[in-house]
């Protein structure tokens, strides 16, 4: 994330308003564009494909089947990445650069061998007692792994700061993706979710192995060093839990409306609830500027301040420490209120579009009533990330535990309890959890604020620490003589 | 009656004036139980002794100034308001708390990882800093103040056995120890310092590489605090010789607590000692009964040897003593010898000195540092005159303090090579003179430095003790 925040200060550094936008449109990009990319290309395909005309059976599973694959790719990936980036940045820093493909290999096998466990199962079941045809299961499966490696990968190259590169390969399997899927169902006569299916599983692994590609092109020595992969694994698990805590608290409510009235199953396999999934979606949609506002203004101003700090600790006086400080928190403060404010007024224009337009487009009913809660929800959710962050940058992992995992609990709680509300205060789970979440990293950041100090200057040993027991300090004792 | 030698850097780990002097004393008192607990700089000293251990020695104790952390790093164990305020007085030398310091270290401080690397310390070093040395790099400022601590809460930290006298050797971590044996169990503590261990730090700080700047005033101010609280705790001090006791009184030792006792050697063994032999025929022997180590600067005694040896081929310089303390200066003193081209330089390594001392015409010795050395207390009974830079009592001892006898020897100033050739050359063309030097220095060594004297001396000191804590127990309502 900081090095796309540098490069969006190079464009945010030049005054002109087309540079302005340039940095915003650079930012989202990528932030969220490999979610619009694809949810984008779906809609290309379906459009093309006229989806609408199919079976229901067949276009819900369809739908299920990319749904799937997306959030518990996602799901696999994000906690492993969390810890792999910290041990990234760590080697970079240190100038250890053939360190980094142990890291991706470790890593890889990690999300590969997470990604079976989750997947063949269900597969199995899918094909078993769901009666899926075998093909439709494992193109399936196929996906759900490139997919991961998508995600997987994708952080290394923004080491590589190739993003123009990035772009390309996104690009490159998307058209791919739209032509085969028309030579598939016009030309070879496939079935219109098969060949839609078969054709986004190529298009990621295409871009899979391009990402791949250029890993390889960046990082040419390998040290074989696996261990300390694996020992930063163990040494971080906070960043590990907090991802898994943060990216599940994003389902969870997901989850639990899947068990309620609104679900629909398909092939005794796949569960959802269309309408509170479409809502969620569309709320998430309405607050992701959030993350690029970040990206752009937080992140980038803030690790300024940051780096003053950090060179004050280092070869500063005791009053420079404590003004570098100071102004750095202020900067937080000032950040953060400027995000909430920004992010309120796009969020509002959002919804405002949101609400006219949906209806036009045939969504309406309870997805619409579900929407505002949700999308007041996604708003405080999307603050509470960036406290996260800042946890993060403070190396208060416990803090940032406490966060995510307080989000989680409380977003699956409260989803527990929306589900016997009105329909309007379904997003009540995600909007309690979130703020939960908000609250715990306020507190948590004016606590490290309070002993950002002792954060700073009293980590680690001085002096090794004994192993076993202590040996006894008398070194000799007469031995009486009996009379 | 228990008494705990409480032996810093010394006995039983190195040879040396003050290691025999210890070795003496508990031979000479065996009607006592002597325990020894010795500041050892890490474990791999750990019970090598350079001492076949005495009879009346029952237990040897080590404290470690580096060492690992054996306590439990997880464990917070914050100061209470008391404790740090205690702590905050130690770091700005204000009317230490050293009771409450000693309670903590003893009974609560789970770790000193976790206390150096705690808030207390970072809040007091803060203040610390803030009030004296606010212009400094704070980062650095903070590692430096743990490493300058970290030695002396391991020595608050120790485990001190149980005595009835504590007997400290120096004051440093050694009169740290003690004071915390009188603090603990109630028992009288005395102080017998051969050299002026603050005073030798400052010289050794002002002349470090590894120490520069304020670190080196923090670190003489550190060591300017332990001595405060080992002559304040102190019953007894004892020195060596008056001077030594002036600059105890000068560094805040109470005068009433003072006393001179001087060394003393067994005077009447070194007579009759064998003289020269066939081999030292034709000869002018100077010898030199010491440690091969930095602080004798022996690098300058072979250097004034060469310019005297130029000038009289006769001279022969036996070098006497063992090599093992520090192998890399006596590496380069045996290359001295060699890239000087310089003949009849003799290292004999360890030796017995009664074998040696009556064939040599004159001793020297050319230390940048001493108490009252024991080797010249030797040639004075052997009847030899000595050549000494004017350290520690040297001047006293050749010159005499209290007496009319005369000079028995030549005095210079250290790392003078020009004086030393010339004093040598003196010595080895006036046969007459050194043996009249030699005689004088007998008289002195006799009338004032006999063993026995001293031994009575100190027969008295632990009596006292003794009967005033014998007199306390039997005080009514005093504890068991």
């Amino acid at each position: 994330m900081a090095s796309i925040g540098n490069q969006l200060n190079k464009y945010f550094q030049r005054e002109s308003l087309a540079s302005r936008i340039l940095g915003l449109v650079y930012g989202s990009c990528l932030t969220v564009a490999p979610m619009l990319l694809v949810t984008g290309l779906v809609m290309l395909m379906q459009w093309a494909m006229q989806f609408n005309t199919l079976v229901y059976y067949d276009r819900v599973l369809f739908s299920c089947t990319v749904l799937y694959i997306f959030i518990f790719g996602l799901l696999t990936t994000a906690p492993f990445n969390a810890v792999l980036s910290k041990y990234m940045q760590d080697v970079l820093f240190e100038e250890r650069y053939e360190d980094i493909l142990p890291c991706y290999y470790v890593g890889l096998v990690l999300n590969i061998a997470c990604g079976c466990l989750l997947g063949i199962p269900f597969c199995l079941w899918e094909y078993f007692a769901g009666q899926v045809s075998l093909g439709y299961v494992f193109t399936g499966y196929c996906g759900f792994v490139s997919i991961i490696l998508v995600f997987y990968s994708m952080i290394y190259l923004s080491i590589c700061k190739d993003y123009g590169r990035l772009s390309l390969f996104f690009l490159i399997g998307t058209v791919i993706c739209f032509a085969l899927s028309l030579f598939l169902r016009y030309t070879m006569g496939w079935e219109a979710t098969r060949s839609m299916l078969f054709s986004l599983v190529v298009g990621f692994f295409i871009i899979a192995v391009l990402e791949f590609s250029s890993i390889r092109r960046y990082f040419v020595g390998n040290s074989n060093r696996f261990r300390p992969v694996l020992r930063y694994l163990r040494n971080y698990w906070h960043l590990l839990l907090t991802y898994f805590a943060y990216t599940l608290g994003l389902y969870i409510h997901n989850f639990v409306f899947w068990t309620t009235d609104l679900r629909i199953e398909v092939a005794r396999s796949f569960v959802c609830a269309p309408a509170y999934d479409m809502a969620s979606y569309m709320a998430l949609f309405t607050n992701i500027s959030a993350t690029v506002i970040f990206v752009a203004r937080v992140e980038m101003f803030f690790h300024d301040r940051y780096k003053a700090y950090s060179e004050a600790v280092i070869g500063g006086r005791l009053s420079d420490i404590q003004n570098a400080k100071a102004r750095m928190f202020r900067e937080i403060a000032g950040q953060l209120m400027d995000l909430a404010r920004i992010q309120f007024i796009v969020s509002v224009v959002v919804y405002l579009l949101v609400m006219v337009g949906m209806p036009w487009l045939g969504f309406a009913g309870s997805v619409m009533k579900i929407y505002p809660c949700l999308a007041a929800g996604y708003f405080i959710l999307f603050q509470m990330y960036a406290e996260i962050l800042f946890l993060y940058y403070f190396q208060d992992l416990w803090g940032a535990v406490f966060t995510a995992v307080s989000f989680c609990l409380v977003t699956l709680l409260g989803s527990l309890v929306a589900t016997h509300l009105p329909e309007i205060w379904y997003g009540t789970g995600v909007v309690a959890g979130a703020f939960t979440g908000w609250s715990i990293g306020y507190f948590r950041l004016r606590w490290t604020e309070r002993n950002m100090d002792r954060q700073v200057f009293c980590q680690g040993d001085l002096i090794a620490q004994g192993k076993g027991i202590r040996p006894s300090n008398q070194v000799y004792q007469r031995v009486q003589e009996q009379g | 009656m228990r008494i705990c030698v409480v032996a810093e850097g010394c006995y039983p780990y190195a040879v040396g004036g003050v290691s025999s002097w210890i070795h003496h004393i508990i031979q000479s008192f065996p009607e006592h139980e002597f325990i020894i607990m010795a500041v050892v700089s890490n474990r791999e000293l750990s019970g090598k002794f350079k001492y076949t251990l005495p009879e009346n020695v029952t237990e040897v104790h080590e404290l470690y100034l580096q060492d690992s952390d054996w306590g439990n790093r997880h464990k917070k164990g914050r100061m209470n308001r008391r404790e740090y305020n205690a702590l905050r007085s130690l770091l700005l030398d204000q009317r230490i708390d050293w009771e409450t310091l000693i309670d903590y270290f003893q009974n609560k401080c789970p770790s000193l990882n976790s206390l150096l690397m705690g808030e207390d310390f970072l809040h007091a070093v803060a203040e610390f800093y803030r009030d004296n040395y606010s212009q400094v790099v704070f980062s650095d400022f903070l590692w430096m103040m743990r490493s300058i601590y970290l030695p002396l809460f391991f020595t608050l930290k120790a485990r001190l056995p149980q005595a009835d006298l504590y007997h400290c050797l120096c004051t440093g971590y050694a009169g740290v120890l003690g004071s915390m044996g009188k603090y603990l169990y109630g028992s009288p503590m005395m102080i017998s310092e051969h050299g002026i261990y603050t005073r030798e730090r400052e010289e050794e700080l002002v002349k470090a590489k590894w120490v520069q700047g304020m670190s080196k005033n923090i670190w003489i101010n550190q060591f300017r605090k332990m001595s405060r609280l080992s002559y304040d705790r102190a019953d007894l001090v004892t020195s060596l010789y008056e001077e030594a006791r002036i600059l105890q009184i000068e560094l805040e030792c109470p005068e009433q607590k003072t006393l001179v006792t001087p060394n003393g050697i067994p005077v009447d063994s070194f007579q009759n000692l064998p003289g020269k032999t066939e081999e030292d025929k034709g000869w002018i022997n100077v010898g030199a009964v010491l440690r091969v180590a930095p602080i004798k600067d022996v690098k300058s005694m072979i250097q004034a040897f060469s310019f005297a040896k130029a000038r009289e081929p006769a001279l022969k310089l036996w070098i006497m003593g063992p090599w093992d303390e520090d192998e890399e200066y006596a590496q380069s003193c045996f290359s001295l010898v060699e890239d000087l081209g310089l003949q009849d330089v003799v290292f004999t390594g360890r030796i017995h000195v009664k074998e040696y001392l009556g064939r040599m015409d004159m001793t020297i010795l050319t230390s940048i540092s001493e108490g009252q050395p024991l080797s010249i207390l030797e040639s004075f009974a052997a009847h030899r005159p000595v050549i000494a830079t004017n350290v520690g009592n040297c001047r006293g001892l050749i010159q005499g303090e209290s007496d009319n006898f005369g000079d028995a020897g030549i005095i210079t100033h250290i790392m003078n090579l020009d004086e030393i050739a010339r004093a040598i050359l003196y010595m080895a063309h006036h046969p007459e003179e050194r043996r009249k030097m030699g005689e004088i220095g007998y008289q002195r060594v006799s009338a004032r430095y006999r063993d026995a004297q001293m031994l009575a001396a100190y027969q008295g000191i632990y009596e006292d003790f003794f009967k005033k804590e014998k007199e306390k127990k039997q005080e009514p309502g005093a504890a068991g």
